[in-house]
């Protein structure tokens, strides 16, 4: 990736345009320049960071190193944030939250992976139908299948319920594949 | 006494032929450099051998001229010029008009053989 500073505003580009205007005059065919710093264009430096754990900045222009870049901030799991209530008498009170909310969180991953069980259980519903209606057997290995996850679903349960930290909680991954 | 000066009264309609217009109208001329006088031709030829900014001289409000342009090399036009439409294409030639619309202003229109 490259990037420009124009008019105090910085444009990231995956590559250089084909056509460029500037001050110089209007450019054609502008990727086979040979040199795109005489135009200005520098490359973006992109630090690794933890995606789940940790955010990049506004991009700047690293004089010292002559790149675009960005810092890497560590997301505080621990801010909160203020809004007011109103009660039932019209009275205003502030109340303070986490931005973070752990319960909430736990609750999301359990319901999707709820969500998930349903869809890879559904195609199989029917054999639970026929047994209800006909008492129809239902075979063994669609049964297993069908217990494999339900009981997947069990462990995600117990396994998110026992995360402590916020940065657990989003780094949790599940697979009914396992 | 030699005319010098074309009035309505001398010329009658339809009476300018091709032969009597000036180069700037009928020549087609090989750049050497990167230069374009709107006064020397009306065609302009040139095989790039390197990044490239043209400049203009005695280009005037109305005028056209044609640039056939060979070579995959940048190419820079002065400031005030819009592309029209098209967009150059290095392994070809290139059929480049550009049009003078004001002072300063360039409407550019590139092409190609299909």
């Amino acid at each position: 990736m490259i990037a420009i500073e124009k008019s105090g505003t910085i444009q990231t580009f995956t590559r250089l345009p084909n056509e460029w205007n500037d001050d110089k005059g209007y450019h054609i065919n502008f990727r086979k320049i040979t040199n795109k710093e005489d135009y200005g264009f520098y490359n973006v430096v992109t630090p690794e960071y933890d995606k789940v754990t940790q955010q990049l900045s506004q991009i700047f222009w690293d004089a010292d190193n002559k790149v675009f870049t960005y810092t890497v901030n560590n997301i505080d799991f621990d801010a909160t944030y203020t809004f007011e209530v109103k009660d039932e008498e019209g009275n205003i009170t502030e109340e303070t939250k986490p931005a973070y909310d752990k319960d909430k969180l736990k609750a999301d991953i359990i319901s999707n992976a709820k969500g998930d069980a349903n869809n890879l259980l559904s195609p199989t519903d029917w054999y639970s139908s026929r047994k209800a209606e006909l008492d129809t057997a239902i075979p063994d290995s669609v049964l297993a299948d069908r217990k494999k996850i339900r009981d997947k679903v069990d462990a995600i349960e117990a396994e998110v319920a026992a995360l402590t930290t916020v940065e657990s909680i989003l780094k949790y991954t599940y697979n009914f594949n396992d | 006494m030699a005319i010098t000066k074309v009035t309505g009264n001398v010329l009658s309609d339809d009476s300018v032929s091709y032969d009597k217009l000036g180069v700037e109208f009928t020549a087609s001329s090989a750049l050497s450099g990167t230069a374009i006088d709107w006064d020397v031709a009306q065609v302009f030829t040139k095989t790039l051998s390197g990044a490239t900014t043209f400049t203009y001289a005695n280009d005037e409000i109305g005028m056209v001229k044609d640039l056939v342009l060979t070579g995959d090399y940048a190419i820079t036009w002065p400031s005030g010029t819009k592309i029209i439409t098209g967009t150059y294409d290095g392994s070809v030639a290139n059929l480049i008009q550009v049009v003078k619309t004001a002072a300063g202003q360039y409407w550019l229109s590139i092409s190609k053989e299909a």
